[in-house]
């Protein structure tokens, strides 16, 4: 039987990150280690930044605080995006169930395959904060020992709590239709009140760090963060007991729930909706094939939680980041001097779109995304390049307004000139489109229509990672090539321009590209 | 009328899958395909539709070659895959729709025809349903009513009837002589010999990539049954 649990625990993970690619040299094994390397490096960079910048405020206990944050978002987001295909509902509930193995082991397999990933968030998320904390303070035995059984035991607490949310959500939306759109809409919503409860961080982080904080929305929000990192920075035992407690109660009741009503809750979740009432005399707006094209492709993202989820959530942290960034620009006269004015201010906020607008897109305009269902777009009278600017078309509808709104804000809460909100908006605006090309080009060599789930190709696949990555070391080049080099002997104004010249020409390369090489690379795929 | 000469294809360099096809379905045809599973049916009909590249030979719509006017002859065809996976996240209703859009269907013709096709195929009851809640014969009733309710000139089946009820399964082969009647005609594979001796009025059977019987029903069988003839022919 022991062998058959961790048998199935192996099935799970396989499924829930099954990466296939129809290119042999990117097994799964090698994306999985891309992915990780590249993540953990981003992370890794900001912890660093955030270590530095609390250290010097003499705040370092933050930084485990920090950490501890991020892989509760990951961890609840990966929670719930899972629960309603891997856990409950999946495809191979009617097969696992016939089988002669005890309902126990299916639910314990399922719920440990969740939480391997949870580590993994875990280590993504948390240790390059928890390395940085030990370089800046130094290392203990004592606090060694507290970290890990915070690492073995913290996922617990998101896991758990996610889940549970998940199953109050699933029994609402049972009947209800688009409930995967529901469903994700309430899972950002959830994740943003976590991060709006951060905005009282500084009253958390005054109680944490004296002892003598009130009790605040915030501090609730984040009291099992708050007793794992005084665990970690001043030994104290009661609160990692503590922690330890809280962790597992809702583990407990996670597992007695699934376990008591794994039948039920299996119903809850697989349930179908009443059909949509139809009208046939109801007049309909006739679309034009290219216009038909593009809203299925809407179909398709609203239609799928994890497609929604990795695309859209990147799309929204971009419109609050900035938003928060210019409110604390303004209000917060720290933020404004560290950020300083004029030509520092407007390369550093370039800087900061190209990051956010690289790291926000786990999801590029895909062809992989049609999946078995290829075969309609290739029998359908639409040419090649309707089908792919279809995809990109619904790409820019995504981002592009998520990059102006970027900038609008920077005009208005950071002062940016009117020529520097012009450069910015169409450097923004080209980033979108040029990654976007750069997604669709890449993809189209390297399609993957085996897929299992909608999160290997707007997340997991080879083209979406690195478009990320070259992204990612654009943004970053390009900052410290005129930072580091370049600012005594140009302005930012005119390098800027450059910047922007050279992503829009590439962009019309691409698209010279797409439209001849393209349109043959497309009509010869098979699937 | 579709029109299949000296075609080949081949998935791997040195392994043909079709070697040399020559078949002609004209108008008014109701045109069976049999064969053994891998003998190249399904790569033959993806060919036509245009899915799949070929090296060799020529495939024409109503004399519209399908290599330098792709987008023409896709206009003139409707294909029907054995296994229909079609857009999950869409319903019945929205996925017919769809398919309207992209052929130019006018609203009253397509409200007209949606109406009558999901009846008689008895699907209309599920229109509002999403596809992905379809079972499998649901899923063939909608594809097909896709294909209908287009304005085409030849449809192309891959094993139209796996899956279908009794119900349907008649209707279906109702629609499809109404279609030939009226100056269409239709190209299908299928293993189920009876329904292609009765329906069809032209079978041919391929054997490892090579068509070896092509004619009038009565041509091929003579005497026999379609089922002894291919049972003689596959030995």
């Amino acid at each position: 039987m022991k062998n058959i649990f961790w048998e199935l625990v192996k099935i799970n993970v396989k499924s829930q990150y099954s990466m296939y690619n129809n290119n042999k040299k990117y097994s799964a094994g090698k994306i999985v280690l891309f992915a990780s390397i590249f993540i953990l490096a981003m992370f890794t960079f900001t912890a660093y930044t955030t270590a530095d910048t609390y250290n010097s405020a003499g705040l370092l206990s933050m930084v485990v605080l920090m950490g501890l944050l991020y892989a509760v978002l990951f961890i609840a987001m990966n929670t719930m995006v899972s629960v309603s295909k891997f856990i409950l509902g999946a495809k191979d509930y009617e097969f696992l169930i016939s089988m002669p193995i005890k309902k126990s082991t299916i639910v314990l397999s399922k719920l440990t395959g969740l939480l391997v990933l949870c580590y993994l968030m875990m280590i993504l998320g948390f240790l390059p904060f928890l390395v940085m904390y030990y370089i800046y303070a130094g290392v203990s035995f004592l606090s060694l020992l507290y970290s890990l059984i915070i690492l073995i035991v913290f996922p617990l607490f998101p896991l758990s709590i996610a889940y549970l949310l998940w199953l109050v959500v699933g029994a609402i939306t049972r009947n209800v239709r688009n409930k995967q759109a529901i469903a994700s809409i309430f899972s950002v919503l959830l994740i943003f009140i976590v991060i709006f409860a951060s905005l009282g961080f500084n009253d958390v982080l005054l109680g944490f760090i004296t002892n003598s904080g009130q009790v605040s929305f915030a501090s609730v929000v984040f009291y099992p963060l708050i007793l794992a990192s005084k665990a970690i920075c001043y030994n104290d035992l009661v609160s990692l007991l503590i922690m330890v407690a809280i962790c597992v109660v809702p583990t407990a009741l996670m597992v007695f729930i699934t376990q008591k009503y794994y039948t039920v809750l299996n119903y809850i979740f697989i349930s179908h909706p009443k059909p949509k009432k139809i009208n046939l005399d109801k007049p309909k707006r006739i679309n034009t094939p290219f216009v038909a094209l593009v809203k299925k492709e809407f179909q398709h993202l609203f239609n799928s939680t994890m497609y929604l989820m990795n695309s859209c959530i990147g799309a929204i942290f971009i419109v609050i980041g900035f938003l928060a960034f210019g409110i604390l620009y303004v209000t917060d006269a720290n933020v404004a001097m560290s950020l300083g004015t004029g030509d520092l201010l407007f390369s550093i906020t370039n800087f900061y779109l190209l990051l956010m607008l690289s790291i926000s897109n786990p999801m590029t305009s895909s062809i992989s995304i049609d999946g078995h269902t290829w075969w309609q777009a290739k029998s359908l009278p639409v040419t090649s390049n309707q089908i792919l600017w279809s995809k990109m078309t619904m790409y820019l509808i995504i981002f592009a307004p998520c990059a102006i709104f970027a900038t609008i804000s920077n005009w208005i809460f950071l002062g940016l000139s009117f020529g520097q909100f012009l450069i910015q908006l169409l450097l923004g605006i080209g980033t979108v489109l040029c990654f976007g090309l750069l997604g669709l080009i890449i993809n189209l060599k390297k399609y993957n229509f085996n897929w299992t789930n909608e999160m290997v190709v707007a997340k997991q696949s080879m083209p979406v990672l690195l478009v990320m990555l070259i992204a990612f070391a654009f943004g970053l080049g390009t900052f410290l090539l005129y930072i580091g080099f370049l600012i005594p002997y140009i302005s930012a104004m005119l390098y800027w321009v450059i910047i922007t010249s050279i992503v829009v020409l590439f962009s019309v390369l691409q698209i010279v590209y797409l439209q001849k090489q393209g349109k043959r690379i497309f009509e010869q795929i098979e699937g | 009328m579709l029109k299949i000469v000296d075609l080949h294809k081949s998935y791997q360099k040195g392994n043909e899958v079709l070697k040399g096809i020559n078949l002609t379905v004209e108008n008014g045809d109701l045109f069976a395909f049999v064969g053994h599973n891998g003998a190249g049916k399904t790569t033959l009909i993806k060919c036509c539709c245009g899915i799949h590249d070929f090296e060799k030979g020529e495939i024409k719509i109503n004399d519209l070659d399908i290599k330098s006017n792709p987008l023409e002859c896709k206009k003139l065809i409707a294909y029907v895959p054995d296994n229909p996976d079609l857009y999950g996240f869409m319903t019945g209703l929205e996925y017919v729709e769809f398919i309207c859009d992209i052929y130019s269907i006018p609203q009253e013709k397509r409200k007209n025809k949606i109406e009558s096709l999901s009846k008689r195929l008895d699907i209309d009851k599920s229109l509002g349903s999403k596809i992905s809640e379809y079972s499998h014969g649901m899923k063939q009733k909608i594809a097909l009513v896709g294909a209908f309710v287009r304005d085409v000139n030849v449809l192309i089946f891959d094993e139209p009837f796996v899956g279908l009820d009794p119900f349907a399964s008649s209707e279906l082969k109702k629609m499809m002589k109404e279609f030939c009647e009226t100056g269409g005609c239709i190209f299908f594979s299928t293993h189920v010999l009876e329904v292609a001796e009765k329906l069809c009025n032209k079978v041919a059977i391929i054997k490892a990539g090579e068509i070896i019987a092509n004619g009038t029903m009565k041509e091929i069988k003579g005497d026999k049954t379609l089922e002894e003839v291919f049972l003689a022919e596959g030995e």
